[in-house]
């Protein structure tokens, strides 16, 4: 039986508020045309816990990096392919990044759109993004034109996706992210008037999965 | 005049001087001169400043964060109209006396009277259109 083309790509840092002042055309094109809501996250900040949180279904207080990939229910369920997902240092997955300065955000971006490309042709894919809080200084329109094209390619490669960023814009005093993060996707968010909490984005990837296989 | 009359008065005139002062300190300072405001201070607010413009959002309305940078940026640009947000969720008593039925709706104010509104996300030049209006009256 064929897999389910579903893409959950991760987005650690991104925000809806520079997607009109850069101009991002598939970000806002996407917000206009699927199901949008807000991540709310205040204190599973550090990526291992927002992305092992997103992959267990519930809350998972960590304040550092795994050493390796746990069983994940999630994860284990959908069976997606990991690439480059912050749960470990070095990312864990098929694209392994330093979750530090050395990979530049158009490397990040090539290396995770080939292998996320590849990965869909065979079925679910699990993909993360880091640059955004991994570097200290970029150019943020320009970070945001070169994500927002890597989101058209690979929106236009699934079937079904969720997009999401698990909080927002690194802060400016250099404590944490703005707690607001970004979903788009082609499922809707569990209630309407409620911000969505980052452990919700798996059981969301699960219901497209089901939904698909059903 | 009773105690508790005087006592409210006095309160009134320090929180009048607080919503001030947290708007001058906001203009002295780099960061955007927008004002938080909830059911209790709104009117007050709407009395002590000629100029007003209102961001209503709500934390689940992701176009709300779309204006939000705009709203704040505008601040910036025209130190002669006071800027303020209001979460609709959090203070529904505001939200409902002014009809704002949809997220975001940012509401435009001369002498305590509404004079415009904008529904949904919209490009800063149509904000910032209404805004350079509402500064022209001043």
């Amino acid at each position: 039986m064929a897999r389910v083309k579903a893409l959950m790509l991760g987005i650690d840092g991104l925000s809806y508020k520079f997607f009109m002042k850069c101009s991002a055309s598939t970000l806002l094109t996407l917000l206009d045309t699927v199901f949008r809501g807000v991540v709310e996250n205040r204190d599973l900040q550090h990526p291992a816990a927002a992305w092992a949180s997103a992959l267990s279904g519930r809350p998972v207080r960590l304040t550092g990096f795994l050493q390796e990939v746990p069983s994940l229910p999630i994860l284990e369920e959908v069976r997606g392919v990991l690439i480059n997902v912050p749960l470990t240092d070095p990312t864990a997955g098929l694209v392994r990044i330093r979750m530090d300065q050395s990979t530049g955000l158009e490397a990040e971006i090539d290396s995770v759109r080939e292998a996320a490309l590849e990965a869909l042709e065979e079925g679910p894919a699990i993909v993360g993004l880091t640059a955004l809080e991994r570097l200290k200084s970029y150019d943020v329109c320009s970070a945001y034109k070169a994500i927002d094209k890597l989101v058209r390619d690979l929106v236009n490669a699934a079937d079904n996706f969720i997009l999401f960023s698990p909080y927002g814009h690194p802060l400016q005093q250099g404590s944490g992210f703005d707690p607001y993060g970004v979903y788009l996707a082609t499922v809707p968010r569990p209630k309407e008037h409620e911000t969505v909490k980052v452990w919700e984005i798996g059981e969301l990837l699960r219901k497209i999965i089901n939904k698909n296989l059903s | 005049m009773s105690e508790d009359e005087e006592l409210r008065r006095i309160l009134e005139r320090k929180k009048a001087e607080l919503l001030s002062q947290a708007s001058q300190g906001a203009e002295a300072g780099e960061g955007p001169r927008v004002v938080d405001l909830t059911d209790r201070d709104f009117e007050e607010f709407l009395r002590s400043h000629r100029a007003v413009v209102v961001d209503f959002w709500a934390p689940w309305c992701a176009p709300c964060f779309l204006v939000s940078p705009i709203i704040d940026e505008l601040s910036l640009r025209y130190d002669k109209v006071a800027f303020a947000r209001v979460n609709a969720d959090e203070n529904p008593v505001t939200a409902s006396k002014y009809y704002v039925l949809s997220l975001p709706t940012v509401m435009f104010f001369l002498d305590g009277e509404e004079v415009d509104r904008v529904v949904g996300a919209v490009p800063e030049e149509e904000l910032e259109e209404r805004v350079q209006w509402l500064a022209s009256k001043l």
